[in-house]
């Protein structure tokens, strides 16, 4: 048996082998419900009222989609560069706590400078900590998989420390650690009236949009595909790669801090241990099952953010835990990188 | 055909990769005590034969028989089982092991144990028979690339192989290991050992008992060695006569292009690859390096390409001194470079041809608009470079690594002979490429001679070399130890001079 790489899959196929994974993902949900003893029925129906039932459902799964699309983001500009960073959960923390830090300095100014600032302290928070994980590489040589993975207990307990000491409100318990309140002021406004549908999800789509053409068109996107496949011969036609690599960690690092500062300043509005765990590593399979394309990155997290929002509906009607949905994330990821597969060779009986 | 029976047959032997023919209908007969050669250019279809041969490739139509039975190989171990042994092109030897370890490893048919005794006795006795010495428990690394095609080809009889077949076996060989091994070839046949050597070496080929040839996936002939001549080989191998090929340059060569002095480059343990080297290079002037492979080459050409930083030395480019830039100046000031694996330094695999040939340049103005890249202008580029080229590729965004190694270094030559208005650096330019793009290489870096570009050409190819340079620098062990004219000097002289024997009397006459 030998597999053989199939010469230029055609559209079709490629859209055969898709829905049949996605059909297989449909499937597995429902044995996945019924493993849990709910109804399969009203629980399917939980879960699509829940995510898209009415405007006010789709615009929760559209801000449950926010961070995920963006810490996707970070993931596929990093990958398609060959860099296999998993720090995107540690950036999005840096750049919440480092907009809240901002938040405690400029306190009783003008709300407008307030969330621009807090804005430009995420950015520069997520910058940062790409910039370290790119100067360890280049300077030591150190895997960025070891240094960002390092780096994100790092920051975990950083943040621990923060919500339990200098942050922390009035009335916490050593049990469950928060800051205060954000000021109402310095929310991050909403875009429509409906939910919290706040200006980081009108961000987070120029991100995309900006990311899929600077991939596509433009001289820096090009490097970033060419270090991915080959970075000896691009160094050798005259790129510095050390900046290219400090270039790319920078732009992942702010693309994840604004999903930090959007899920503070636009949904909770304080900081928690728990609200923004997750969505790093949650971004790396979006990202996959996106293809490391922006738009794919786009479908699916907005699929994920939906299934997230759904979930919870379903849960108050019918009981599926909540954690069906992780399971879902990981099923499909296997399913999609199963299809890539299959689309790209197949396998021939000598 | 031959006296003896055969004891390798093929049978009318048909491969197909996809709508590509690599084999149509070939047959052969190699008898005991012969050497075969199987000859033709890159492309005719000599690796998919030999590797169907040795079980590698399994027929789509057709059968192989030994000793006129008829097997069916599905793996390399089947044909090892059959007595069919083969030597690749790129050896298939642990670095780590010893000469004996790498000779037994895998070979024993007793369970765990290694049976190092009986081998080192047997393995003496080949030793012995091929007129070869080598120490058994040296480690690998120590050995020079004839030697360790030795262990290879030892490999191969230790486990009876009858028929051996070796693929381009002199393509890393200096010219007295490629002596030394056709003397060993000599006594593996008086032994009765069937040998297969694939080859497009017209002056190997004609020291063969048999030869046969292929063009484009066919047989089209056979021939007994005694009866083929250059001519005749050649005519069936293009399948017509090739234009003989012109002499050096006339005009004389003009100012200094490149003044290197004192060149010193440090390997990763800190040994000194490149020792102190010195030259200068006209414009309008081909400089020929010599050497085997690993000898100091690759390094120096990298910090003549602004690769690779020198330890200490001065570089002078047209008239800029360059020591100590990056390679983005060195392009600056016009040095291009055809590297030496084309795949893993020259190309970006997965990029089509048009994004290959802007590699480097993709943030020219020319080939920008704001802040984009300009695709109809990369298009354009594109298409002029594989009309002027003549790179045969279905469109211009078919991905490179899916185009023959000819037409991808096609895509590199047309990169690099537009970038190179100053320098031109050419490292193997030719390495595993057909005839005909040779000729296209070898004329291209004629032409750029002739426009007053100085060419720095790298090759292990001596007869390459003496054909088209006007100067031959012969490096050994980092160093430069010689610059010799190929006028005034012979073959067999750059030959030794290669392997760090200084020529006896200095430089004679060829």
């Amino acid at each position: 048996m030998r597999i053989i790489t199939r010469s230029g899959p055609s559209v079709t196929w490629s859209i055969a082998v898709y829905g049949a994974a996605a059909v297989v993902g449909l499937l597995m949900t429902i044995v996945l419900i019924s493993i849990s003893g709910a109804p399969v029925g009203a629980s399917l129906v939980a879960l699509g009222q829940g995510a898209a039932g009415s405007p006010a459902s789709i615009a929760s799964s559209v801000v449950k989609a926010t961070p995920l699309i963006l810490t996707g983001l970070a993931t596929c500009v990093t990958y398609r560069a060959g860099l296999w960073t998993v720090g995107q959960e540690s950036q999005v923390v840096a750049g919440a706590a480092a907009a809240w830090q901002m938040s405690l300095w400029t306190t009783g100014m003008a709300p407008v400078v307030v969330i621009v600032l807090c804005v430009l302290a995420a950015l520069a928070g997520g910058a940062a900590l790409g910039a370290l994980v790119a100067w360890f590489r280049t300077r030591f040589g150190i895997s960025e998989i070891v240094s960002s993975m390092m780096l994100n207990y790092i920051v975990f307990f950083a943040l621990a420390w923060l919500i339990s000491g200098p942050w922390m409100a009035s009335g916490g318990t050593a049990s469950y650690q928060q800051t205060g309140l954000l000021e109402r002021a310095y929310w991050l406004p909403n875009i429509v009236d409906v939910g919290k549908m706040h200006i980081g999800v009108v961000l987070a789509l120029i991100v995309v949009i900006w990311l899929q053409v600077l991939l596509k068109r433009m001289p820096l996107g090009y490097e970033i595909r060419a270090m991915g496949f080959n970075a000896t011969a691009l160094s050798q036609r005259g790129v510095d790669k050390r900046r290219l690599v400090l270039t790319v960690m920078v732009i992942s690092g702010v693309i994840a801090a604004l999903a930090g500062v959007g899920e503070v300043f636009g949904v909770s509005h304080r900081l928690t241990g728990d609200n923004l765990s997750g969505m790093g590593f949650d971004g790396i399979i979006i990202a996959l099952i996106g293809g490391l394309s922006p738009l794919g990155t786009l479908v699916a997290g907005l699929f994920f953010g939906a299934l997230h929002n759904g979930s919870l509906f379903m849960n108050v009607i019918t009981g599926v835990p909540t954690a069906l949905v992780t399971a879902i994330q990981g099923v499909v990821l296997i399913l999609f990188l199963i299809a890539g597969a299959v689309r790209r060779y197949r396998i021939e009986r000598a | 055909m031959t006296l003896h029976r055969p004891v390798l047959r093929a049978v009318g032997l048909t491969k197909r990769f996809g709508s590509v023919v690599a084999n149509d209908d070939v047959s052969l007969d190699v008898a005991a005590g012969e050497l075969h050669c199987l000859f033709g250019e890159n492309g005719a279809g000599k690796s998919t034969l030999s590797a169907m041969l040795h079980g590698e490739l399994q027929p789509d139509a057709g059968h192989i028989e030994v000793d006129g039975r008829r097997t069916d190989f599905r793996s390399p171990a089947d044909a090892i089982a059959e007595g069919i042994g083969m030597v690749h092109q790129h050896f298939v030897l642990a670095r780590a092991l010893t000469v004996i370890e790498n000779i037994v490893a895998g070979t024993s048919r007793s369970g765990w144990r290694l049976g190092l005794t009986e081998a080192r006795e047997r393995l003496s006795r080949l030793c012995g028979d091929l007129g070869i010495a080598i120490e058994l428990d040296a480690p690998l690394w120590q050995l020079s690339v004839g030697e360790q095609q030795w262990v290879e080809i030892l490999k191969a009889l230790y486990l009876d192989a009858r028929v051996l077949i070796l693929d381009e076996p002199t393509a890393v060989l200096t010219p007295q290991e490629s002596g030394k091994l056709f003397g060993m070839i000599g006594k593996m046949r008086d032994r009765g050992l069937a040998v297969v050597i694939v080859t497009h070496k017209l002056r190997e080929v004609l020291q063969a008992d048999t030869i046969t040839v292929l063009r484009r996936g066919r047989k089209v002939g056979t021939l007994d060695g005694r009866d083929a001549t250059v001519e005749s080989l050649t005519r069936l191998m293009i399948g017509g006569d090739l234009a003989s090929s012109p002499a050096r340059s006339s005009n004389s060569p003009g100012r200094v292009a490149v003044q290197a002095t004192g060149l010193m480059a440090k390997g990763s343990w800190g040994e000194t690859i490149v020792d102190d080297v010195s030259l200068m290079v006209r414009s309008g002037e081909i400089f020929g390096i010599a050497g085997v492979a690993g000898n100091g080459q690759k390094p120096l050409l990298e910090m003549l390409a602004g690769i690779r930083e020198p330890e200490s030395g001065s570089l002078l480019i047209g008239d800029r001194q360059l020591e100590g830039l990056s390679a983005a100046d060195f392009m600056r000031a016009g040095v291009g470079i055809i590297p030496e694996d084309r795949y893993a330094e020259g190309l970006v695999g997965p990029f089509s041809i048009a994004e290959n040939i802007i590699l480097g340049r993709h943030r020219s103005k020319d080939l920008c608009r704001g802040l984009f890249i300009a695709g109809d202008r990369v298009v354009a580029k594109a298409e002029e470079a594989m009309r002027r080229y003549s790179i045969a590729a279905p469109a211009i965004n078919t991905p490179v690594s899916r185009l023959s190694g000819g037409n991808a270094q096609k895509v590199v030559l047309a990169r690099e002979l537009d970038q190179a208005s100053v320098l031109l650096l050419a490292n193997q330019p030719t390495r595993g490429l057909d005839i005909g793009v040779v000729a296209t290489v070898h004329e291209e870096l004629r032409r750029k001679r002739d426009e007053g570009v100085a060419v720095i050409l790298v090759s292990e190819d001596i007869d390459d070399l003496f054909d088209l340079c006007d100067r031959i620098g012969v490096m050994f062990a980092g160093r430069i130890v010689g610059i010799v004219s190929p006028e005034t000097t012979s073959r067999d002289i750059v030959g030794s001079m290669m392997v760090g024997r200084a020529p006896a009397g200095g430089a004679t006459c060829a």
